[in-house]
């Protein structure tokens, strides 16, 4: 197990500007100190509630949400994109972690929303708790994408 | 249409094998783009603007159940003048579907029969096929075929 300890904040610290950026970063090669590869780590302190006072290393843990977010996003995408029906989709895996990762991910969520329109309504309204789709909208991909999109805006996130 | 659509076409021989592993290359013709936008259950009764499903906040009726089995859709197709039939044996003037299940019994699919005894499948959020029997869809993803159901053919799909 890791912790957010000292030594780790420094390394962190020190390869703040060799690091990936965003959309390019992968995590099949693991967490390894040689790679730099910090992304896991960084938001496993998140998800202990453990956050950092350094601006680098806030923006560091946005730059590890983003990432996970998005290497779940298009392994989930591709795992699912056959099947027929909501339920099956959000019982994919990878739709769960993408839950489980909490509020921090809405942006990120949004943000794919609004470039790919897609079934994210169930992690959104899970996560906010709010649905700002009505009634007659329900079942209509672009409507309910802008009904979410509409809701980003009003609350700051998009 | 989804313009970065990562669908059947460009799925690899293996990726295809796990969700349809009887989807060869000449057992099925796409016939349309991808789309997001509706699934099977609405190409089924002619609409293509529409994901129909019983989960909670998708369009569904609202004096029906929100379950997933093969009977509840089977309900919901009643109301679009389908009735339970026995097979799936190509009949003049009428339209049939297959109802799809997994191995817990929830719907998975739904095929519409068209007028040469071919099927017509929305697949997912991907694309529309035309395809030779419901045995290419077995497995995988979709599972077997639970229900036949039947009305008098109304509309000729435009694939056709």
């Amino acid at each position: 197990m890791k912790y957010c300890n000292t030594e780790d904040y420094d390394i962190v610290k020190e390869s703040y500007g060799r690091l990936p950026k965003y959309g390019t970063f992968s995590l099949d090669r693991g967490m390894t100190r040689g790679d730099y590869n910090f992304m896991p780590w960084l938001e496993s302190c998140r998800l202990q509630g453990i956050y950092f006072q350094n601006a680098y290393v806030v923006q560091l843990q946005n730059l590890a949400t983003a990432s996970i977010f998005n290497e779940l996003a298009k392994k989930w995408k591709k795992e699912t994109r056959g099947m027929s029906t909501t339920i099956h989709m959000t019982m994919n895996d990878n739709y769960l972690d993408i839950m489980a990762m909490g509020p921090a991910v809405i942006p990120f969520i949004l943000m794919e929303l609004k470039q790919h329109p897609d079934h994210w309504f169930v992690a959104l309204r899970h996560l906010t708790k709010s649905d700002p789709v009505v009634e007659e909208d329900r079942g209509d991909l672009m409507k309910m994408t802008k009904a979410w999109l509409d809701w980003g805006h009003r609350e700051g996130l998009v | 249409m989804s313009p970065e659509c990562d669908g059947l076409m460009k799925m690899s021989v293996q990726e295809r094998f796990v969700d349809w592993p009887n989807l060869v290359d000449n057992s099925f013709k796409k016939t349309s783009e991808c789309e997001p936008a509706y699934n099977c259950v609405a190409w089924a009764i002619n609409k293509t603007n529409r994901w129909i499903d019983a989960y909670s906040r998708n369009e569904w009726p609202n004096d029906l159940v929100r379950t997933h089995t093969a009977e509840n859709y089977a309900d919901f197709f009643k109301r679009h003048g389908f009735v339970i039939c026995k097979n799936k044996n190509l009949e003049e003037g009428i339209e049939k579907l297959a109802i799809f299940v997994d191995s817990f019994g929830y719907f998975t699919h739904v095929a519409v029969q068209l007028i040469d005894g071919k099927w017509s499948s929305k697949l997912g959020k991907i694309e529309d096929i035309k395809h030779e029997t419901l045995d290419v869809l077995t497995g995988g993803l979709y599972g077997i075929v639970k229900i036949f159901m039947q009305r008098p053919r109304k509309d000729v799909k435009k694939i056709e």
